[in-house]
């Protein structure tokens, strides 16, 4: 798709970037800087009042389509946290933030193996587990706060979980539990990472290397089991080695395990979120008490690397990827909204991540982003237009929709491209009854479910008003067709028709005749030379119908804007399996012993399209008056339809080649496989034909630049 | 034998119609090639550059000449400067004489003692210049400076000039570099032809003075000055513990178009060459007047490199690029084989006291500006605040059979539109249509051809007498001519398009090709002839004020200096013929030939170095051209980003259509995300008024700018006139001055 010059935006578009694959390797620079009184820094935070150019997109998920569409900012970066103070130095590689309710931030700091308290400023608080003795951090990776205020921290490079009070002082510290359960300590290391505690004070332990899932721990410190395990993925041709090697072979294959927990959050309700990384599905799983994934949706989109997860108060998802830097906002029930960030190898801009380990979200929308590379965390602010999308968003899900409705109008007014708002606007409507307004929105945000919900109510209301004049008009509709048909009849077997005419008028009824009658049908077919023309006429009126069944469906069908369907694309997938459908099967049959000649195979293939010819058109038209409850009518109308054609065919080739039963049925699948076997052959030889032309060009430039 | 045809009256007549069809076919195939006009007659000859001369001989420094006790040698002298060379380390200093204070091109012996760096980085801080090469066919860069054990160093003094030759006899590299003195301060000169390779070893890329004016750790009050958006500032009193981004280093102008290999996040191209250092009561604007095309400013605070702040222009004399082989494989890296056979001249303008700071730097290079004619006569005084308005017609979208023109903005309605506004009081509208041509971005030749659908040609030309009639004060036309979707065939992009540095065609990522600058401005003045017979008096380009490029093609290469030349010249050409010319983020090369920049840089890339953002370019330029910021209601933070088009002197600027945007879904026009005239009207009615008592010092340079507390900044203009603009609440107040 060329979207190009007019980008009327501050900056250029991007969109090809993100096929591309990034750059990894880094390039360190030579660093002689000596930091001296580091910690002596009049301001924590840098604030950068204004911002314009944003060094990063922010897109919206056009559910209708499945893209990710520009609109304008809806974080903007607002200040960075450094985390120097006269308490200590700034972040050495922060690697895990925590939120209270009263939004207090715990960075678990692992660089300065401490936890750093924060105000909702970014101001530090206080430092913990810097004091020798016990309660000496070291390295720690996850840090947890319950709602009695007592610290967890997963402090990794002691191997153990780290418990302080709500002033700081050390308490407790849990060690590897002893338990029969367990697997051995040679083969198990308990690395906490990361942790979450629930109401009743049993630990959810993120352990690194561990594929067994989250261990789980009571308050006194027992193993009750792992948690939350994910399955180890099975391709095909695992499936087929299970079955087919023997049980010392399958001993020598490397064990396939399930991708491991990386991180682990808990929303406000008692949910825990863990992710998981290099999965197409389940990156994210919301889990219930007995470790039941809840989040239901598609697989998450932009989430390949997720390193973290965070809720808002609304209950909205927050991934972070760390692989394109991008936040992704979803809602509660896992569907894509927006996403915004970008990362760099070399990140010279704020606003551009390095390498994100954590994100967090407080009272006020903010998304906090710790960066372990770039040793600070990242504040973004969400703008006036971020804000009104989310509000408008989170009344919709709630099926507020009267609430909703200022927002989305006040949305449109500033991205008139965004279909959710129509959607949400024509959810409004549809509540208020004002089911015309309700469609046009629907219409335009192309989403067939309101839309149909709004036309059952359309089309309920005008039947009970014109119930009477419906009934009278169909019977008087049908009286006058049939009369029409017969008078027509009369009229043609009246006449004396020159000799043409006379021969397409048989030729046309032999057609209908096939309709009812195919063994009969195409026995009269077979040695009759049909007209060109009719043959002509018939593909034309073939193809005909396949267009307008493909444009002309009723919206509830294919809500898509129709002027964006690929013509080329249409007509290919529907006439190249025809001509293949005829020289394949015309090459079988003379190989088989087949009776039929090219020119009727040709003929009788077109002919074996006359049901779709006849019904398509009629359901086409019934599809405008269905809604999407009645779908099955119109589904299985098309299935009938195909299997009609797909007897037609075969019938075709049995009475054609004079074949059995038994016969047909093998020559036919032949067929398919010879027109597989054409289409892999056209394929390999386009492929082998672009290397050729690829090769010439390369040798010709190798010799101009080195010549 | 060949048997005639009879000779009849018939056949006679049959003949000459033939002959007629024929020739009259072939006039029209060869005509609209002929139709354009020639570079010549717009006065934009193609030449090769005039080189600066260099010495080859060298007659030493002048024998009697002062010495002082740093061993200093007094070399040049003027009404204000004297400049002192060094003759073992060819160090050099200038000394302005009312003050008595020292300019340096690198630091101090006394304050290098507390330097930790060691090797090739501290010899760097006492070398004039660095640089680095490759041999022959490798990519492998290496660094050579001047404190180089195998150089020869020669001097020459002449004609008000001196001149070192540096004579590198292990590398076979020979480099001059000619200082003088003007009224400002210092001139340094690379002359291309002073660079003799006589081995293997090739020059690829030289930092220039790359410690002139350094300031020492121990300096707190000051800044490096940087050209990211319009002016950024680097402090010296900042400690800085993000890991990355410590340094500033980007191309003038942009990375090459055509080699461009790395990709980069969104940013601010710099679009003026000016660097400047602020050391307490000293500071000097650098401003790249030759060879700045290919070169990029680099500034490197205190703990980077060394303990020094300092900034620097790094020259590139040979470009990497990406070798594509084959259409399957990676590039590969390779290095170009001819050197960039340019001059290169810096012009340190020497600041002190007062206008030691960023706005004397600015008021250095507004006077560069007037000096070198790229500025001209300051603006009329305006009684009103002129509104650029931006109509947007429409663009085709691809359908089942072809592409189909969605209209927006037909040229009826964009009558009404003016109307309204000037109904509701705007006095000076200023209307810039875009998006006009037949096909939209689909149109893949040049043809001017209006839309029907939004009227067509006639419809144009009333709506250009309907504008005179209401009293629009400009009407323009948008003309990109520069990148171009290829039409089926490729054609015309193997035709007009220009080639990348392998010889192959240049597309974009988004598979577009770039028109070859000769065919755009040809065709941009053909267009002219085209919109002034409709009426139009004014052209808006949008891509030929800001993207300078190479251009590869054999027949006739051009340097991105050849680029910027054509589009300039086009620029001034239209406006010497009284056309009004605007241009979107025009760079300061072009700005001579342009009355209206649009969407000038307002903001900086964030970067984590950048400590604050300053009005450095609107200071230089405000008072001579006009110009605005993003359109209001592309605004990202709308209430912020209007308070700054205040406090940097901006005019009001809107992007309108008269139907919904979002009827653009599918074609190429993307960003547009509310621009409905009924949506926008009331805004824009809002913002005039807010404008309006602005109006007064349109026409004013301005001539100070300060922060005054956390979220308040103050500018002043010439008669006095003080707009404060505060952005915790939001608000603005103009007092002072001769109106209010």
């Amino acid at each position: 798709m060329v979207r190009a010059r007019h980008s009327w935006n501050q900056h250029e578009d991007r969109s090809w970037l993100q096929k591309m694959s990034r750059q990894r390797s880094r390039r360190w620079l030579i660093r002689l800087t000596v930091m001296l009184c580091m910690w002596i820094v009049a301001g924590v935070t840098v604030s950068t009042p204004v911002l314009a150019m944003m060094p990063y997109d922010t897109e919206y998920y056009e559910y209708n389509s499945s893209e990710w569409i520009y609109v304008q900012p809806i974080y903007v970066p607002h200040t960075y946290i450094t985390g120097a103070s006269d308490l200590g130095p700034a972040f050495s590689g922060p690697s895990d933030l925590y939120i209270t309710r009263d939004d207090r931030v715990f960075v678990a700091d692992t660089g300065n193996s401490r936890i750093v308290v924060l105000d909702r400023q970014g101001t530090v608080l206080s430092v913990i587990g810097t004091e020798d003795g016990p309660g000496k951090l070291k390295e720690p990776e996850g840090v947890f706060v319950d709602p009695s205020d007592q610290i967890y921290v997963a402090d990794t490079g002691n191997s153990r979980i780290a418990v302080f009070g709500a002033d700081g002082a050390y308490l407790r510290e849990y060690v590897r539990p002893e338990s029969p359960l367990l697997p051995d300590s040679k083969e198990y290391f308990f690395v906490p990472s990361k942790i979450v505690v629930d109401a009743r004070g049993v630990m959810y332990v993120v352990v690194k290397g561990s594929y067994q899932g989250i261990f789980r721990m009571d308050a006194e410190g027992e193993f009750t089991g792992f948690f939350g395990a994910n399955k180890t993925p099975l391709t095909v041709l695992d499936r087929l080695k299970s079955t087919w090697l023997t049980k010392e072979q399958l001993e020598k294959e490397v064990a396939k395990r399930p991708p491991e927990v990386r991180n682990i959050a808990m929303d406000s309700e008692g949910f825990i979120y863990t992710t998981t990384q290099e999965q197409y599905a389940g990156q994210v799983k919301r889990l219930n008490a007995s470790g039941v994934n809840m989040l239901g949706g598609p697989p998450l989109a932009n989430a390949w690397l997720v390193t973290d997860v965070a809720t808002d108060r609304n209950g909205m998802l927050y991934t972070l990827d760390f692989d394109t830097g991008k936040t992704t906002i979803y809602s509660a029930m896992g569907m894509p909204l927006f996403t915004f960030g970008d990362r760099q190898s070399t990140t010279l801009q704020f606003g551009v991540l390095s390498q994100p380990t954590s994100i967090i979200v407080n009272s006020s929308s903010d998304v906090w982003i710790a960066d372990s590379h770039l040793n600070l965390i990242e504040v973004f602010r969400p703008t006036a237009f971020g804000q009104t999308a989310l509000q408008a968003v989170k009344h919709d899900l709630d099926g507020n929709y009267t609430a909703s409705k200022p927002y989305w109008q006040e949305l449109i007014s500033q991205n008139d491209n965004m279909s959710m708002a129509y959607r949400g606007l024509g959810h409004s409507l549809n509540r208020e009854e004002d089911y015309k307004g309700a469609l046009d929105y629907y219409r335009i945000a192309y989403d067939a479910k309101g839309f149909s919900s709004a036309y059952w109510n359309i089309r309920l209301l005008w039947i009970q008003h014109n119930f009477v004049y419906v009934l009278g008009t169909l019977v008087i509709g049908l009286w006058l067709l049939l009369r029409g048909i017969r008078l027509l009849k009369r009229w043609i077997a009246s006449r004396e028709w020159p000799p043409r005419l006379a021969r397409y008028g048989s030729e046309i009824s032999a057609a209908w005749y096939l309709l009812f009658h195919p063994y009969e049908g195409f026995y009269r077919l077979k040695d009759r030379k049909i007209s060109f023309a009719v043959l002509a006429m018939f593909v034309i009126l073939t193809v005909g119908v396949h267009l307008a069944s493909t444009y002309g469906v009723g919206f509830v069908f294919k809500p898509v804007d129709r002027s964006q369907i690929s013509l080329v694309w249409t007509l290919g997938v529907f006439i190249i399996p025809w001509i293949t459908w005829v020289i394949a099967n015309y090459l079988i049959s003379t190989i088989k012993d087949g009776e039929g000649r090219f020119h009727e195979v040709l003929q009788t293939s077109i002919y074996a399209m006359v049901p779709y010819m006849v019904w398509m058109p009629l359901l086409t038209a019934i599809s405008h008056i269905l809604v999407l409850e009645e779908r099955v009518i119109y589904d299985a109308g098309v299935q009938i339809v195909w299997y009609w054609v797909i007897l037609m065919f075969f019938v075709m080739t049995q009475v054609i080649h004079n074949f059995e039963f038994m016969e047909t049925a093998r020559n036919m699948m032949i067929s398919i496989v010879t027109i597989l076997l054409i289409w892999l052959f056209v394929t390999i030889m386009a492929g082998l034909g672009y290397n050729l032309f690829d090769f010439f060009g390369q040798l010709f430039r190798e010799v101009k630049l080195y010549g | 034998m060949v048997k005639w045809l009879p000779h009849t009256n018939r056949s006679r007549w049959l003949l000459l119609a033939a002959v007629v069809v024929v020739v009259s076919a072939m006039l029209l195939f060869l005509l609209p090639q002929k139709r354009l006009p020639s570079l010549d007659s717009l006065g934009l000859e193609l030449a090769k550059p005039v080189l600066l001369p260099a010495w080859t001989e060298g007659g030493g420094l002048p024998k009697q000449a002062r010495s002082d006790q740093e061993g200093y040698r007094l070399v040049l002298e003027n009404q204000q400067f004297r400049l002192w060379l060094h003759p073992k380390t060819s160090q050099i200093a200038v000394e302005e004489l009312a003050t008595g204070l020292r300019w340096r091109s690198n630091p101090r012996e006394a304050d290098l003692a507390g330097e930790t760096v060691k090797g090739l980085l501290l010899t760097n801080l006492k070398s004039t210049f660095t640089f680095e090469y490759s041999k022959d066919g490798k990519t492998q860069r290496e660094i050579a400076n001047t404190m180089n054990k195998n150089l020869e160093v020669d001097y020459h003094v002449e004609e008000g000039m001196v001149q070192a030759t540096y004579r590198f006899t292990k590398l076979g590299l020979s480099i001059a570099i000619q200082y003088a003195l003007n009224e400002h301060g210092l001139v340094v000169r690379i002359p291309s032809d002073g660079i003799v390779e006589s081995g293997d070893r090739k020059l690829l890329t030289l930092n220039l003075l790359p410690y002139f004016g350094a300031a020492p750790v121990t300096s707190k009050e000051g800044y490096l000055f940087v050209p990211d958006g319009p002016g950024g500032l680097i402090y010296f009193n900042k400690e800085r513990t993000v890991t990355e981004g410590k340094r500033y280093s980007q191309p003038i102008y942009g990375f090459e178009t055509a080699n461009r290999i790395t990709s980069e996040s969104q940013r601010e191209l710099i679009s003026y060459p000016v660097f400047g250092l602020k050391d307490g009561e000293q500071a000097y604007a650098a401003i790249i007047d030759k060879g700045e095309m290919t070169a990029n400013i680099k500034a490197m605070p205190s703990g980077e490199v060394s303990t020094f702040h300092s900034a620097n222009v790094e020259f590139i004399y040979r470009q990497e690029y990406g070798q594509r082989m084959s259409r399957l494989s990676a590039p590969v890296s390779m290095i170009q084989k001819e050197r960039i056979e340019r001059d290169r001249v810096v012009e340190y303008r020497l600041l002190s006291g007062k206008s030691a700071g960023y706005v004397g730097m600015a008021q250095a290079y507004r006077t560069y500006l007037l000096e070198t004619q790229q500025l001209r006569e300051p603006l009329a005084p305006a009684k009103n605040m002129p509104l650029e308005l931006t109509l947007l017609g429409g663009n085709a979208r691809k359908t089942a059979f072809g592409t189909s023109f969605i209209p927006v903005t037909t040229f009826s309605q964009a009558s009404d539109i003016a109307k309204r506004f000037i109904e509701a009081g705007a006095a000076d509208l200023r209307v810039t249509y875009s998006g006009w041509q037949a096909k939209g971005d689909y149109q893949a030749d040049t043809a001017f051809t209006v839309a029907s659908e939004l009227g067509g040609s006639s419809g144009l030309s009333k709506l250009s007498e309907a504008f005179k009639e209401m009293g629009v004060t400009a009407f323009r036309l948008e003309a990109d001519l520069v990148s171009m979707i290829n039409s089926r065939t490729g054609a015309l992009a193997r035709a007009e398009g220009i080639r990348s540095i392998d010889g192959t065609v240049y597309y974009s990522n988004m598979g577009e090709f770039v028109l070859n600058p000769v065919k755009g401005v040809r065709q941009a003045d053909a267009w002219w002839t085209a919109m002034s017979r409709l009426g139009v008096d004014g052209i808006y380009f949008d891509q030929m004020g800001r993207r300078v490029f190479r251009d590869y093609n054999n027949d006739q290469p051009l340097e991105r200096e050849d680029t910027a030349y054509l589009y300039a010249g086009i620029f001034n050409h239209l406006k010497s013929e009284g056309v009004n010319v605007s241009a979107r983020r025009t760079n300061a090369y072009a700005l001579s030939g342009v009355d209206h920049i649009v969407n000038m840089p307002m903001s900086s890339s964030h970067d984590f170095i950048m400590d604050e953002t300053v009005p450095f370019l609107p200071m230089a330029v405000h008072g001579y051209v006009t110009y605005s910021g993003p359109p209001g209601n592309m605004r990202d933070l709308f209430e912020e980003e209007l308070l700054k088009a205040i406090e940097y002197g901006a005019i009001p600027s809107f992007l309108l259509t008269y139907e919904a945007p979002r009827l653009l879904k599918n074609t190429p026009t993307w960003g547009v995300y509310s621009s409905e005239f009924a949506v926008w009207e009331k805004r824009v009615q809002e913002e005039m008024a807010m404008f309006a008592q602005l109006a007064p010092v349109l026409n004013q340079e301005m001539i100070d700018h300060r922060r005054i507390s956390k979220d308040v900044y103050v500018t002043t203009y010439a008669d006095g006139t003080e707009v404060e603009v505060d952005y915790a609440s939001g608000t603005f107040k103009v007092r002072g001055g001769s109106v209010h």
